[in-house]
């Protein structure tokens, strides 16, 4: 889909070919983690889960370069786009030369790869599911209404039912009090029409409250089929409170994350006049504290663990009140060079809590659950982030971007593109 | 039939038993030794001075221990009284050294295709708003309102199908899951 995207030529086509990718990418995480599971002990989990994580921070990091060297040489050797082959503009040539490096990994994994036995290395052989496929579409229908209401009204008792249609009606009640709630308070611009069916007008915020809704009603939908067809995976995720806590924590500190450093060039370039070079500064700091930062955290939680049972929660617990403090630190000073040490000790900490809370949630489950325990984990983040992107959002779209973006990207692509539009500032901010 | 080697021994082998790992205990007899052969390969050897080793059994809670028959004396001696004896001894799981090393070295190198799996991950999601401020791009990708709709179409399709995409991983085959997806998602 990612190569797809470079033969887009309208919008609906590219929109199409993105939402595949999102598709794409959601099956990978669940089998990645469950395979680790099963190729490394349960002692040093934390520590291989924070090293799998470290992934994300180098693919930010080639994203940049690697995106920006295709166009500059696609640029360079076909000045003209008419005559490249198949016409490709430089912009499509990236698309497809990011695409490309999938397709030789997923020989890769399809040769070399094999597949361990479920539970195995811990000692807890599982049985294996009779038709796989079956039960995925089950779990898809048990999300969508009307299969939803059917599956419900053939397995459960009667109270189930009611309490997923109550539920759908429920949802549907919220949004749209939300939305009307919400639209008051958005300026226009903010909440710019798409499309207009009838006298209504479906506007942004109507499309991400709505999308709010819908994944609301599936997972709720989904945890009542659960817990009639598989009880001990019910009870070993959306009914403990333990791992209830884990859900929403990383749901929120993930958030976080993202939220403390999608403005912190922002920040600086008000408040100490940061040029493109401190961009480049910001997002190496944040890029290599950050790394570093969640593969010692794994090696910390993993030892902790030895020490005492909850001990990866403790590591998660100090290095995220350390995190607070230095946040404070840096936005309340107003000499530079304390600003760059207390940003690095925040960006130090804030990844070490991705490997241990992904590893004591995989401790909770049984291994034949490893993959739903990650689905579950990431869900609440997806849920949270699409609740809470409406926010910071502003009519700039250079933040808004950012904040949806995610950490170093905006320092770093300020500074590798200097040709970027320059950055208006919303006049709600104090300079 | 289906006959293959699985070795070739000297001296004069008596019983033998299987292991959990595939590998094979036997008695060699007036070798005064049990041995364990794996693939072609004598990988462990328990020596009984004195004795010959003349059969075997594993049991015990874990099938970690090794029953050993051995006798004293010459075969003219079997039916005399007191010569044999049945020892036990606790193995450890061996495998030869380089398999040893290989297998330790094979999972580093899953978890390194595994990352960089999650690199292109995270590429493939972050390219578009690399592309979008380039101003030949800019009719197709920089669009802002239509942009939210897809990334909210995104974050939705990536959150919710996990889950049956998590449990098709759980419950049939990851690595398959896992290429099949990578396949999908950048080609």
């Amino acid at each position: 889909m990612t190569g797809l995207s470079g033969f887009a030529t309208n919008f609906p086509s590219l929109g199409v070919a993105r939402i595949g990718v999102g598709i794409g990418e959601a099956s990978a995480s669940p089998a990645a983690i469950s395979l680790l599971g099963d190729y490394f002990e349960r002692r040093m989990r934390a520590t291989i889960l924070s090293l799998y994580f470290v992934g994300s921070y180098l693919g930010i990091g080639v994203s940049l370069v690697v995106g920006g060297a295709i166009i500059a040489a696609w640029q360079a050797a076909y000045p003209d786009f008419a005559a490249a082959p198949l016409h490709l503009r430089s912009w499509q040539a990236a698309f497809i030369g990011v695409g490309l490096p999938g397709i030789v990994l997923a020989l890769l994994v399809a040769t070399t790869i094999r597949e361990p036995e479920t539970g195995a290395l811990e000692g807890i052989p599982q049985q294996r599911v009779k038709k796989p496929l079956r039960a995925v579409f089950e779990d898809i229908g048990s999300m969508i209404p009307p299969w939803s209401f059917l599956h419900l009204a053939n397995k459960g008792r009667k109270n189930d039912l009611l309490v997923n249609i109550a539920g759908a009606l429920a949802v549907v009640m919220l949004v749209a009090v939300v939305v009307s709630a919400t639209d008051g308070l958005l300026r226009p611009e903010r909440r710019a029409v798409i499309a207009t069916l009838g006298a209504f007008s479906i506007t942004t915020n109507v499309v991400q409250w709505t999308a709010i809704g819908i994944a609301v009603y599936a997972v709720g939908s989904w945890l009542q089929s659960v817990r009639l067809s598989d009880p001990v995976t019910y009870r070993l995720t959306a009914g403990s409170g333990t791992f209830r806590a884990l859900v929403w924590a990383s749901g929120f500190l993930g958030t976080l994350q993202n939220s403390l450093f999608a403005f912190v060039f922002l920040y600086g370039s008000r408040k100490f006049a940061f040029g493109a070079q401190s961009g480049v500064l910001l997002g190496s700091i944040a890029a290599a504290a950050g790394a570093l930062g969640a593969t010692a955290g794994g090696f910390a939680g993993d030892w902790a663990k030895r020490q005492h049972p909850a001990g990866r929660v403790y590591v998660s617990m100090a290095a995220l009140t350390l995190v607070c403090i230095s946040s404070i630190v840096q936005y309340m000073t107003g000499h530079v060079l304390t600003f760059y040490v207390a940003y690095t000790v925040a960006s130090l900490f804030n990844t070490v809590w991705v490997g241990c809370l992904q590893a004591t949630a995989q401790d909770l489950v049984l291994p034949r659950m490893r993959g739903i325990a990650f689905g579950l984990k990431s869900l609440s983040a997806a849920v949270i982030g699409l609740g809470l992107g409406p926010l910071p959002s502003r009519p700039d779209q250079r933040c808004h971007r950012q904040s949806a973006g995610g950490d170093t990207q905006f320092p770093v692509e300020r500074s590798l593109r200097p040709d970027l539009p320059v950055l208006r500032r919303p006049p709600s901010l104090p300079r | 039939m289906d006959r293959r080697l699985e070795i070739e021994l000297d001296g004069d082998p008596d019983g033998c038993c299987l292991d959990q790992d595939g590998g094979i205990w036997i008695g060699l007899g007036k070798s005064q030794r049990f041995v364990r052969v794996h693939a072609g390969r004598t990988l462990q050897s328990v020596a009984t001075p004195g004795r010959k080793a003349v059969a075997c059994q594993l049991g015990g809670t874990d099938g970690r221990t090794l029953y050993c028959l051995t006798a004293a004396g010459e075969v003219a001696d079997i039916g005399k009284a007191n010569l044999a004896r049945i020892e036990t001894l606790t193995v450890v799981r061996r495998r030869g050294r380089l398999s040893l090393i290989m297998r330790r070295l094979y999972r580093w190198y899953v978890l390194a295709v595994l990352i960089l799996i999650y690199m292109v991950n995270q590429v493939d999601r972050q390219i578009v708003t690399i592309l979008a401020p380039l101003s030949e791009a800019r009719p197709l990708l920089d669009r802002r309102a239509t942009g939210t709709v897809v990334r909210t179409a995104f974050a939705l399709f990536y959150g919710v199908l996990g889950i049956p995409l998590a449990k098709l991983a759980d419950a049939w085959h990851r690595v398959r899951t896992l290429w099949l997806g990578l396949l999908f998602w950048s080609a």
